[in-house]
């Protein structure tokens, strides 16, 4: 680890602020994966499917969570996610 | 009576050997002072689990050995099985742990409160104690002062271990004065005699003071001042094993069927390991020996010996129950069984719950998602459909043609039943548990009140819409009928939407998931959606019948809607920081109206 990095990890710690910032903007990430990988499986479903009713609902679901991921992106973007 | 008479007795005979011996009276300060120290531990203890004990409970119970090593390293800490079991078994009552896991840990404890034997023996006789205690009373007193809430825990903390340091000191210097003045050790009793009429006095010591650690204290100093036997001392710490039971039996009356199954097994783990202790006293201490003189320990080190001792028996007992765990899991359901209620009663909300806000506050949870089941129950009851069915992978359509005519069923008798007693007792607990609790929890119980709020307006909606239902479900008019029956399968669509939610809370994205089951109610709004226009319009159905649909498509909206805002407070997840995260990613009204109005734009992954 160089010492810029040191130096970096040792002001999050002490800066309480971008401690509380980092820790929100790692809890949005992990989010973020685990909706992503929701997604995932309700595509792979909806392909799957043949029931227009059930299609209907995996669509449904699909749309919510594209939005909702959407708006968790915007988010992390707002308090600087790497 | 006895009550009455017992506490002047215990005073009067304590104030006429505080006037005949100081000694005796330095010894019983020195109880006194040690016992104030365990108070005083027991709050710093309390200071330091706001919010993170659940998640390292659940991670360090999820085994058995786990449970035991948890038991072991609390027990160690805190210096107190017996607080260790009280927390245990309130932990227990709330739900927080399983039976098997509440065990392991009562096992672990028992092995962890002979550290204390060790501690005292090794340290606390050699070393002038009272000189530690000293500073570290000052400096925790400063500390408890202070208005953060861990500086003042670990205030307690070391103004606890200062005073036990203290008492210890103290019984220790009566003691050697006491010797001077009465020798105790003229009452030794040898054999069997002197084992089992020891053993009781231990757990007789131990049943008043209640704690077997401030017994094992006094035993191993007064052993140092030679004023008992060596193979008394081993009778009193067998005796203080048992007696320690008490404290778990007496908190586990105030608590539910597993906190009593658990102060069961607590008893039941005690008295064997004492039996066998007394059974193969002969084979201990060859083992004892055995071991002291591999540990270089003098052959005249009694106290020492002691600690062997306690350590040996335990870990015996210990040995011996843990392969049964599973039967005495089987045994303790068995006699002690959920009394069977005509009234639904809380199956969580106990006294012995609320020993930390922890635990109180997962009684609460665990107690709505009781009221929430009996609720949605009835709920699906009253669209004429089966719980089981509506969870399962069938057809919602199909099942709603299945049983197209709604037959009424007595909703007040059933809320009186399986609701009413809960709600109430759900609200008396949050208001019991605002007022010991710290501030931290106040919007989580205040949004806990709403959720419960919420879940007893959709029971009253769905009363009122049952009226009509059964009345238009058995119309002669296909259209109204039709209506009625698309009601039914709404809700139902909702309420397994939300079944489906509450499985995605092991997830961790239950919160979001309720998006879905929002868009869902107002995809289907019949007088939002234009449906009911249609049917004026086209005369198909009355104007009554038009009024009617309109009444209780708002109260369809309602049943559903207060169950997702319940939904959103209960499936919530418990940890502060990722509930708000999760709460800023949820949709708002603009945000769905603007997915009802987006056309099917769902990209799949071949497109």
């Amino acid at each position: 680890m160089t010492s810029e990095k040191l130096i970096e990890k040792f002001s999050v710690l002490l800066n309480m602020e971008r401690r509380q910032q980092k820790e929100k903007r790692d809890k949005i990430r992990a989010l973020l994966k685990k909706l992503k990988k929701q997604q995932v499986n309700l595509q792979v479903k909806l392909e799957k499917e043949q029931d227009p009713g059930d299609r209907k609902r995996l669509k449904r679901n699909l749309k919510v969570i594209q939005a909702q991921r959407k708006k968790g992106i915007k988010l992390c973007k707002s308090i600087k996610c790497k | 009576m006895l009550r009455k008479i017992l506490l002047p007795t215990i005073f009067g005979v304590l104030s006429y050997g505080f006037w005949v011996s100081p000694d005796f009276k330095e010894i019983a300060a020195g109880v006194a002072i040690f016992l104030f120290g365990m108070l005083a531990l027991e709050e710093g203890f309390k200071a330091f689990t706001g919010g993170i004990l659940e998640r390292i409970l659940q991670r360090t119970t999820n085994r058995l050995w786990k449970s035991v090593s948890f038991g072991v390293l609390t027990t160690t800490v805190m210096q107190s099985s017996s607080l260790v079991s009280v927390i245990t078994i309130s932990f227990l009552s709330a739900g927080l742990i399983g039976l098997a896991s509440g065990i392991g840990i009562i096992f672990g404890a028992n092995l962890g409160t002979t550290t204390g034997a060790w501690l005292v023996a090794g340290f606390g006789l050699k070393v002038k104690i009272s000189a530690y205690a000293m500073p570290m009373l000052v400096f925790g007193v400063i500390l408890v002062f202070q208005k953060s809430k861990s500086l003042k825990g670990a205030g307690y903390i070391l103004a606890g271990l200062g005073f036990l340091f203290l008492g210890i000191h103290h019984m220790k210097e009566g003691f050697e004065a006491f010797k001077d003045a009465i020798d105790l050790a003229a009452y030794a009793l040898p054999g069997l005699k002197g084992l089992l009429v020891y053993s009781l006095l231990g757990a007789a010591a131990t049943v008043v003071m209640q704690s077997s650690h401030a017994t094992l204290v006094l035993i191993i100093t007064a052993l140092a001042a030679q004023q008992i036997s060596y193979e008394n001392a081993l009778a009193l710490a067998i005796g203080a094993n048992v007696g320690t039971t008490i404290t778990a039996i007496l908190g586990a009356m105030s608590s539910n069927v597993q906190g009593r199954r658990l102060a069961g097994a607590h008893l039941i783990f005690n008295v064997t390991t004492g039996l066998v202790a007394i059974l193969f006293i002969q084979q201990f201490l060859l083992a004892v020996n055995g071991i002291s003189d591999r540990l270089g320990i003098a052959e005249d080190d009694y106290t020492m010996k002691l600690a062997v001792f306690h350590t040996l028996f335990n870990l015996a007992g210990v040995m011996i129950m843990l392969p049964l765990t599973g039967k005495l899991v089987t045994l303790l359901e068995r006699v002690l069984q959920q009394r069977e209620r005509l009234v639904e009663e809380p199956l969580y909300l106990n006294d012995a719950a609320m020993e930390l806000p922890e635990s109180a506050m997962q009684a609460l949870r665990n107690e709505m998602g009781h009221l929430f089941e009996n609720a949605y129950e009835l709920i699906i009851s009253a669209l004429n459909l089966k719980p089981e069915l509506l969870r399962s992978s069938h057809d919602l359509r199909r099942l709603v043609e299945a049983n197209r005519q709604v037959e009424k069923i007595d909703i007040d008798e059933i809320y009186e039943q399986r609701i009413k007693t809960l709600y109430s007792a759900i609200i008396a607990y949050i208001s019991q548990v605002q007022s010991s609790a710290s501030e931290h929890f106040g919007e989580e119980l205040y949004q806990l009140r709403l959720a419960s709020r919420s879940i007893v307006e959709a029971v009253k909606d769905i009363k009122h819409l049952q009226k009509n239902l059964v009345r238009f479900t058995q119309s002669p008019n296909d259209e109204i009928r039709q209506q009625y029956n698309n009601l039914r399968l709404q809700l139902a669509e909702v309420l397994r939407e939300l079944a489906e939610a509450r499985v995605d809370e092991a997830e961790g994205i239950s919160l979001l998931s309720l998006d879905s089951v929002k868009l869902v109610l107002e995809e289907n709004d019949v007088t939002a959606n234009g449906e009911l226009d249609r049917l004026i319009r086209e005369d198909a159905i009355s104007a009554e019948m038009a009024t009617s649909l309109m009444n209780d498509s708002a109260y369809a909206y309602d049943v559903a809607d207060n169950l997702i805002n319940m939904a959103r407070i209960l499936f919530a997840p418990l940890e502060r920081e990722l509930r708000e995260v999760e709460s800023e990613l949820v949709l708002n009204e603009d945000e769905l109206e603007a997915l009802l109005e987006s056309e099917d734009d769902v990209k799949t992954k071949r497109e």
